[in-house]
């Protein structure tokens, strides 16, 4: 038996989902029309090519870089300092985020000054931070630990806080020592969000290394990039921005991928052998 | 036993008539310094008896203090007045002397089920091969065949509470404190965990006390019920439940069991539940 329509109804309308081929040509798409569209756009002067540089010629200077210039080395540089800015910003945050668990008075006196370093501009302490460590790698991998130590810590911490009070009394009421329920429980329920922290993490200390060597330094893609811009050579601008980016995305994924494998080890660790 | 005093005495009187007990708590009294300055009282003078390898059910309206007695028994909590006896020695503040039980389950989900239930024979100092090989067979006795190797995501309410009490009793401890383990399921798969609850008991010959706002239940399960006041709790009655054992489901029908589970009622009601809405601080 047919039901009676109520008056004001109507169909739902759901959007087809597109195919990931569809989906991919769009996106392939838009970069061809933005690339072809800038060099032609500064072929016939629309675009200004002194300040903004276009394609071909970027691809050109690109090359003479990779050939004759020191793109491998800065590369490495700016690469090293943002892996090991990540690493130890993260491996000491999440220490002291963990060692809140230990004592409440401890973690109550040192909340405040938790909260100024996070709200104070990191990026502004650069110069002083590259005057005291100096122009080389020290100060990089300094500024991206600056940057990444504050925020793992808070997130630790509330990972710390958020920890079932009935979790910790299972495990006492089975005669557990502090240290037990610290290596037992405390830990491996806190690094699922010390993982998920990671990820941002690696943006952070690449953006101290490459602020580092903005401010003082010989090796480096940010040290190309302010050569660059002083000598008005967009097109080696336009270059070392793209390997960052490169970079960035490559780092990304492949955190990603750490994630990934961590957190399934996370799981699977504790199985049977 | 100074600390004794009022009506309580005389259920303690009447329990040390036999055997020592297992368990026994002597004027257990816990209070809280409110805001406004008053003495907030959680328990107030619990004396209990706890003969050995009884089944006891601690029955009360929400928020008489339940949960608060538990954790006092399981060392804790420091109760303001009053001490726990275990076998006559006392354990009044010390942890690890019983096994215990809540209605959450806890178990920890990057552990595979056989390694949550070594969990106490492994904090123990038991090295893992050995606890593991020592818990197997219990799993596969007790309902957790072929999950031993899974993780706990993927076992189903009743299973989990199976897997956590089965972590509390692999427990070396001869007493076992369930803290309302039942409440969250729903009412077939709880039945079944009764029924279960009491072969185990049966097989492990363990002192159990439960924790239970449900009358049925209470019944259904113990030799003996503790019937609490509301907040602060003090302890209203003891009710004898003389039905023989092994006990099937259809016991519930019995007169015997209805005329106890309906004296039951009748003492909680005159506590206004559970009738009234539970409090804030939930039992």
């Amino acid at each position: 038996m047919p039901a009676e329509r109520r008056s004001g109804g109507r169909p739902l309308r759901v959007a087809r989902n597109w195919s990931g081929s569809h989906v991919l040509a769009w996106q392939v798409g838009i970069v061809l029309v933005v690339i072809i569209g800038w060099e032609l756009g500064a072929r016939a002067d629309l675009i200004d090519p002194f300040f903004w540089s276009y394609p071909s010629k970027i691809f050109a200077t690109f090359k003479i870089f990779v050939a004759a210039g020191s793109a491998y080395a800065d590369t490495w540089f700016t690469l090293r300092a943002t892996i090991l800015g990540f690493v130890c910003g993260t491996l000491s945050g999440a220490a002291i985020g963990l060692s809140f668990w230990w004592s409440r008075n401890y973690a109550r006196v040192a909340q405040p000054f938790l909260i100024c370093f996070e709200a104070t501009p990191k990026l502004a302490l650069a110069p002083l931070i590259v005057l005291v460590f100096g122009i080389g790698l020290t100060s990089k991998v300094a500024l991206g630990i600056a940057l990444t130590l504050v925020v793992t810590t808070l997130t630790t911490f509330m990972a710390v806080r958020s920890l079932d009070p009935d979790s910790e009394r299972l495990f006492y009421s089975l005669g557990a020592t502090r240290w037990q329920v610290f290596c037992k429980l405390v830990v491996p329920s806190v690094l699922p969000w010390i993982i998920s922290s990671l990820r941002v993490n690696i943006g952070l200390a690449l953006t101290g290394a490459v602020i580092g060597e903005f401010v003082s330094s010989q090796h480096g893609l940010g040290r190309q990039i302010l050569y660059a811009g002083e000598t008005y050579d967009i097109s080696l601008i336009w270059v070392a921005v793209s390997i960052l980016a490169s970079l960035s995305v490559v780092m990304y994924l492949a955190v990603g991928w750490l994630e990934k494998i961590l957190l399934k080890g996370l799981m699977h660790g504790a199985a049977i052998r | 036993m100074a600390l004794l005093c009022g009506r309580n005495e005389r259920w303690v009187a009447r329990e040390m008539d036999g055997a020592v007990p297992k368990l026994e708590l002597r004027g257990l009294t816990h209070a809280f310094n409110a805001i406004d300055g008053q003495r907030g009282f959680v328990l107030e003078n619990i004396s209990i008896a706890i003969p050995e390898r009884k089944f006891v059910c601690v029955l009360g309206p929400s928020g008489c203090g339940k949960s608060t007695l538990f954790n006092i028994v399981a060392g804790l909590l420091k109760p303001s007045e009053g001490e726990v006896y275990l076998d006559s020695a006392k354990i009044t503040g010390m942890v690890g002397c019983v096994g215990y039980m809540l209605q959450k389950d806890l178990l920890l989900p990057w552990r595979t089920v056989l390694d949550n239930v070594i969990l106490g024979m492994e904090l123990q100092g038991l090295p893992k091969a050995a606890a593991r090989e020592r818990a197997l067979p219990y799993l596969g006795r007790y309902g957790l065949a072929g999950y031993e190797r899974q993780y706990p995501a993927v076992l189903s309410g009743g299973m989990r509470q199976r897997a956590a009490l089965l972590r509390t009793l692999l427990y070396d401890s001869q007493i076992i404190l369930l803290d309302e383990p039942f409440a969250a399921l729903d009412a077939q798969t709880r039945a079944t965990m009764q029924a279960w609850l009491l072969q185990i008991w049966a097989d492990f010959a363990k002192t159990v006390v439960f924790i239970t706002h449900d009358v049925e239940e209470a019944v259904y399960l113990s030799d003996q019920i503790f019937v609490m006041t509301r907040r602060p709790g003090r302890l209203k009655a003891v009710i004898d439940v003389p039905i023989a054992r092994p006990r099937q489901r259809d016991a519930i029908d019995d007169a015997d069991f209805v005329e106890i589970k309906r004296k039951c009622l009748d003492l909680l009601t005159e506590e206004g539940a559970p009738l009234d809405p539970a409090p804030a601080h939930a039992g």
